[in-house]
C-alpha cells in the first residue's frame, strides 16, 4: 500500500467517524443547538425520562412493600390509621404552605419519609405514627430508595383528588379521648407489654368471643386475605413480626407465632388491641374494618401459634 | 536577517544593527528593485522560520522532508533526516527506526498488540473524562451514573465507549496471547517478554474487574461480591482469607470502603502498573528483539527467504501511516458500534439485601465459576474414593482449591510456559524451533487449554446446572428482576418479554393463561406471550403428572395487568399449584411495575 493511499483511507475513516459523533451531538445537544421543535424530545431527554420511569417503578415496588399497609393501596389513606397521601393539596404544595414549610414539595416528602414523625400529627384522626425510614436516621431505606418513593408519590400529582384529610380537631376530640401519653408511661408491646395492655380492657370488650370456629377453613382463608393485605407488611407473612416494614419500627411488631406470648393474650384482649390499636406503638386501631373482618383476621393470626 | 548594508544612513555606526537594517529596508521600499529585493528577502526569511519550526516539532526534518515523507517520496536531505528523529524526539525514540518486513504481515500478528495498546489509550482518555462526573461514594455513585446518562452531553456515549473498550481490551489482550503462543513467539530470546505479557493480562483483568463495581448497581455489586468471596477462601483461611477479604472489601461486605478501594485501584494503582509494564513490554518488543518473524521464514532453509524476511521497512513513513490508518479504522468501528448498537448496562441500585437470581461473574471469569460448579473432576474423584480407595475428595472439594489455588497455579503455569518449553526441548536434546510441525505437543496443549477454557466458561453460565424452583424460573424467564447480561460480551442484555412489550403492549386485564393455550394466527404480541407462558406452566403440570417430586401439580397461571398510576402499570404473574411437600406454599407471585417511559433495550 502506498503512503498516500493509507493516508487517504485514514482521512476517509476519520471523516466517517464524524457521522456517529454528529448523531450523538444531535441526540444529546439537540435542545441546546435549537434543532428540535418544542414538542419533539431529544435522545437525552428520552433517556432521562426512561431513568425517571425506572425510579418510579422502584418507588412503586417499595410502596407495595412498606407503605400500603397504612396509607392504602393507592395512597387513599385508611381512616383511623394514616392520612391519604394521594391528594391534591399535599402534592401541589398547599398543605406544606399551610403548615409553614418553606421548602419544595419533594423535599417535604423526602424529609417526612426519611425522618418520620416522633408522634402522630393528629392522634385523634390517625393513630399510627409515621416511622423513620431513611437509614441516615436509623431507618431501613437508603437515600436512593427514599428518592424513588418520593418520585412515585409525586407521580400521583396529575390525577390527585381533593381529599379532606385533616378535619378540624374539635369534632374528632368529642368522639374519643386523645390517647397521647408520656413516653415513659407507654407500655411496650412484645411479650410483657401485651399483658399490661390487657389489665384494664374496656368493658365492651371483656369476654368477647368469635362467632366462628378456630379451625373453619373458609374463615381462615378470608382472614388470610385481609391479613396479607393489612398486617403482613409489619407482622410478616407468617406472623413472626418480621415483615418488610418491621425493621423501621420501635417497638417491634408482636411475634404472633410465639406460643408463650399468645398464651398470655386472651382472645378478648387480642380483639381489643386489634380494634383500638396498641398505644405507644405503630399498631393502629382497625375498628374501621368492621367486627366481622377483625374476627376473621384474629382467627387467622391465632393459627400461627395454634393457641386458641 | 539583520545584516549591515551600504546605504546612506543618518545614524552613526554605533546604532544597533537592528535599527540599521530597518532603515535599509525602509530605504529599499523607495525603489522598484529595492522592493523586489525586499520581497525576496522576506520570503526567504519566512521560509526559514517555518522550516525551523517544523524542524523543531518534527525533531529534525525540514518542510521539504516532511512533505516527501507523507508523499511517499525518498528523503530530500542527506544524511537521511528521518533517522535523526529517533535520537532527537522522545515519542519517536521509543519507536523502532524500522521493522523487519515479514514481521509486519497482517496475518502474522493481526495487529493484536497494537490494538491492545490502542484500547488502553481509549480507556485512559474516556476514563479520565468520566472521572469528572463520577463520585466514588456509596450513596451517590449510582446517582452520578444516572447523571452521566441523563444529563451530561456525550455522557452515555463516553460510558458506552469505555465499556466497549474494556471488553475489547480483555478480548484483544487474550487473543494476542493466544497468537503469541501459537506462533511460538514466546521462545528464546523473548521469554521474559512473555512474562511481562502475562503480567499485563492479569493487570488488564484487574482493570476490567475493578471497573465493574463502580456503577454500583446490582450487576456490579453482586459480580464483585462473588469474586471477592473467593478471596475469602484463600488458604490459610483464618489469616490469608481474612486479610485479603478485608483488604479488598474494606470490611466484611462491600460498602463505602470497598467502593473507594476499587475506585482507587481502577483509576490509579492498576493504570500506573499497566503503564510501567506496558513500557517494559513494549521496549522489549520494539527495541530489544523486534516483533518475531513468521517461523516459516525465520527458519527457512533458503537463505534468500531468510534475508528477504529481514528486509528493513522504515518506520517513517511506512509504519507510521499504516498505524494512523488502523487507528482511524478502529476508532471508527468502536465509535460507530458504541453510538448505534451498544449501551453499557445500568441495573437497579445495588441492594445488599436482594440477591438477584443467577448472578454470574463477568464473562472472562466464568471459567472459574465453571470450575466451582465442576461437572467432572469431583465425580471422578468420588469414583476414585469409592472404588479404588484413594480419597482426594476432601482435599479437592473446597473453594480454596477450586477458586484460588487452581487459578493461581494456572497463572503460574502461564508464566512458566517459555521456560518449560525450553526445558522440554533441552530434555530431548533437540534444537528449539518455532515451526508448528516441530511443536505438536505444545500446540495440542494450547488448543486443548483453549477448548477447556471455553467449556468451563460454559459451565460457569446459568445455562448450566443451576436452577431455582420451577415457578421461580418461569418468573425469571418472563420478568427477570434485572436485565440479564448474556455470557458473551457486547451482546444486548435480555430484559424479559414482559418489559419488551412495554407499557403500551400491556392492556389492563386479568388473563387466565389456560384460555390462551393456542394463539390464533394473527394474534397480538400479548396473546403470543400468554401462550408462551401457558406453555411453560403446562410443561410443569405435565412433568408433575409423571413424577412425584418434579414439576408443579395442576399448575395454573394468571397474568394480571392493572392500571396503577398515571403512566404506570402493575403486572402480576401468579402461578398456583397443589402443594405436595410440607413447606410448599403452592403459589408463586412475581410483581413488576412498568412505566410508560422506562425503555429497556
Amino acid at each position: 500500500m502506498s503512503t498516500q493511499f493509507k493516508i487517504l483511507i485514514g482521512i476517509i475513516f476519520t471523516l466517517l467517524t464524524c457521522v456517529p459523533l454528529a448523531t450523538i451531538a444531535v441526540n444529546d445537544l439537540g435542545r441546546d443547538l435549537g434543532l428540535l421543535a418544542p414538542d419533539e424530545i431529544s435522545g437525552m431527554e428520552r433517556r432521562a425520562a426512561a431513568l425517571k420511569g425506572r425510579e418510579i417503578e422502584v418507588g412503586a415496588d417499595l410502596y407495595g412493600q412498606y407503605c400500603y399497609g397504612c396509607h392504602g393501596k393507592h395512597g387513599e389513606g385508611i381512616p383511623g390509621v394514616a392520612p391519604a397521601i394521594n391528594r391534591k393539596d399535599l402534592l401541589d404544595g398547599r398543605r406544606e404552605k399551610a403548615i409553614g414549610w418553606s421548602g419544595s414539595v419533594d423535599a417535604f416528602l423526602r424529609n417526612t419519609i426519611a425522618a418520620g414523625r416522633p408522634v402522630s400529627s393528629r392522634p385523634d384522626l390517625y393513630a399510627a405514627k409515621m416511622p423513620t425510614w431513611g437509614n441516615q436516621y436509623g431507618g431501613p431505606m437508603r437515600p436512593d430508595q427514599v428518592d424513588a418513593l418520593v418520585s412515585f408519590v409525586l407521580n400521583w400529582q396529575a390525577g390527585a383528588l381533593e381529599v379532606d384529610a385533616w378535619s378540624p380537631p374539635a369534632a374528632a376530640v368529642a368522639a374519643g379521648p386523645a390517647p397521647t401519653r408520656a413516653p415513659g408511661t407507654a407500655p411496650t408491646p412484645g411479650a410483657p407489654g401485651a399483658f399490661t395492655q390487657c389489665v384494664n380492657i374496656p368493658a365492651p370488650y371483656v369476654g368477647k368471643k368469635p362467632a366462628y370456629r378456630f379451625d373453619d377453613k373458609a374463615i381462615l382463608a378470608a382472614g388470610k386475605t385481609i391479613y396479607d393485605d393489612k398486617c403482613a407488611a409489619c407482622h410478616g407473612a407468617n406472623g413472626r413480626g418480621d415483615g418488610p416494614a418491621a425493621a423501621a419500627l420501635n417497638p417491634k411488631p408482636a411475634n404472633l407465632a410465639d406460643k408463650s406470648f399468645m398464651q398470655g393474650l386472651p382472645v378478648d384482649c387480642h380483639f381489643y388491641l386489634v380494634s383500638e390499636g396498641v398505644k405507644g406503638s405503630a399498631m393502629p386501631p382497625w375498628k374501621a374494618l368492621g367486627e366481622d373482618a377483625l374476627w376473621k383476621v384474629l382467627i387467622y393470626e391465632r393459627s400461627f401459634s395454634g393457641v386458641q | 536577517m539583520f545584516e549591515r548594508k551600504e546605504h546612506p544612513a543618518p545614524f552613526s555606526d554605533k546604532m544597533p544593527v537592528g535599527l540599521q537594517s530597518l532603515w535599509s529596508a525602509l530605504h529599499d521600499l523607495r525603489t522598484k528593485e529595492g522592493r523586489a529585493r525586499l520581497g525576496k528577502a522576506t520570503r526567504a526569511t519566512g521560509w526559514q522560520v517555518a522550516d525551523d519550526t517544523v524542524r523543531a516539532v518534527s525533531a529534525g526534518m525540514g518542510i521539504a522532508d516532511v512533505r516527501a515523507l507523507f508523499r511517499g517520496d525518498p528523503p530530500v536531505e542527506k544524511p537521511n533526516p528521518r533517522y535523526k528523529v529517533f535520537t532527537n524526539a522522545f515519542f519517536a525514540h521509543i519507536r523502532p527506526r524500522y521493522y523487519e518486513k515479514s514481521s509486519t504481515k497482517f496475518t502474522h500478528t493481526f495487529g493484536l498488540g497494537f490494538l491492545s495498546a490502542l484500547t488502553f489509550f481509549i480507556e485512559a482518555i474516556t476514563g479520565l473524562i468520566l472521572m469528572v462526573f463520577y463520585i466514588p461514594e456509596q450513596d451517590r455513585a449510582y446517582q452520578s451514573m444516572v447523571k452521566i446518562i441523563a444529563e451530561v452531553p456525550f455522557g452515555q456515549f463516553l460510558r458506552d465507549i469505555h465499556r466497549v473498550g474494556a471488553e475489547l481490551m480483555v478480548l484483544v489482550v487474550f487473543l494476542h496471547m493466544v497468537r503469541v503462543y501459537l506462533t511460538g513467539s514466546f521462545k528464546h530470546p523473548r521469554q521474559f517478554t512473555w512474562v511481562t505479557g502475562v503480567i499485563l493480562l492479569i493487570i488488564t483483568l484487574g482493570l476490567s474487574y475493578s471497573g465493574y463495581l463502580l456503577p454500583w448497581d446490582q450487576l456490579a455489586y453482586w459480580a464483585v461480591t462473588i469474586g471477592t468471596s473467593m478471596a475469602k477462601s484463600a488458604p490459610p483461611k483464618e489469616i490469608m482469607g481474612y486479610i485479603s477479604n478485608l483488604m479488598l472489601r474494606g470490611g466484611d461486605t462491600i460498602g463505602q470502603n470497598g467502593l473507594l478501594r476499587f475506585y482507587l485501584g481502577h483509576v490509579i494503582l492498576l493504570p500506573v502498573l499497566a503503564m510501567i509494564f506496558i513500557a517494559v513490554h513494549y521496549y522489549r518488543v520494539s527495541r530489544l528483539h523486534g516483533i518475531s518473524l513468521p517461523a516459516s521464514e525465520e527458519e527457512s532453509p533458503d537463505p534468500a527467504v531468510r534475508k528477504q524476511a529481514k528486509e528493513r521497512l522504515d518506520y517513517l513513513p511506512e509504519i507510521l501511516t499504516k498505524e494512523l490508518m488502523w487507528i482511524a479504522i478502529a476508532v471508527f468501528a468502536i465509535v460507530g458500534f458504541a453510538a448505534f448498537s451498544f449501551h453499557a448496562p445500568l441495573e437497579h441500585h445495588s441492594d445488599p439485601y436482594r440477591t438477584p437470581l443467577h448472578t454470574t461473574a463477568p464473562w472472562y471469569f466464568l471459567w472459574i465459576q465453571g470450575m466451582l460448579k465442576d461437572p467432572w473432576v469431583l465425580p471422578i474423584l468420588r469414583g476414585l474414593r469409592d472404588f479404588v480407595g484413594i480419597d482426594l475428595v476432601q482435599f479437592y472439594d473446597s473453594p480454596a482449591i477450586q477458586g484460588i489455588i487452581l487459578p493461581t497455579l494456572i497463572f503460574l503455569l502461564l508464566f512458566g510456559v517459555p521456560y518449560l518449553d525450553e526445558f522440554w526441548d533441552k530434555f530431548w536434546g533437540r534444537p528449539s524451533s518455532r515451526m508448528g510441525k516441530n511443536r505438536k505437543l505444545g500446540l495440542t496443549i494450547g488448543f486443548a487449554s483453549l477448548f477447556l477454557l471455553i467449556l468451563f466458561s460454559y459451565f460457569g453460565t446459568p445455562l448450566f446446572g443451576v436452577s431455582a424452583p420451577p415457578a421461580v424460573e418461569i418468573g425469571q424467564e418472563f420478568i427477570p428482576e434485572e436485565c440479564v447480561l448474556p455470557p458473551i460480551p457486547l451482546l444486548p442484555d435480555n430484559c424479559g418479554e414482559v418489559r419488551r412489550l412495554g407499557y403500551e403492549g400491556l392492556p389492563a386485564g386479568t388473563y387466565e393463561l389456560e384460555k390462551y393455550a393456542a394463539p390464533p394466527p394473527d394474534a397480538a404480541p400479548l396473546h403470543n406471550l400468554l401462550t408462551k407462558m401457558q406453555g411453560r406452566v403446562a410443561e410443569q403440570a405435565e412433568r408433575a403428572a409423571q413424577s412425584d417430586v418434579a414439576g408443579l401439580a395442576d399448575a395454573k397461571g394468571f397474568f394480571v395487568i392493572e392500571d396503577w398510576q398515571s403512566d404506570l402499570k402493575k403486572v402480576t404473574l401468579r402461578i398456583t399449584w397443589t402443594p405436595r411437600a410440607p413447606g410448599d406454599t403452592g403459589a408463586f407471585e412475581k410483581i413488576v411495575y412498568v412505566h410508560r417511559d422506562s425503555a429497556y433495550e
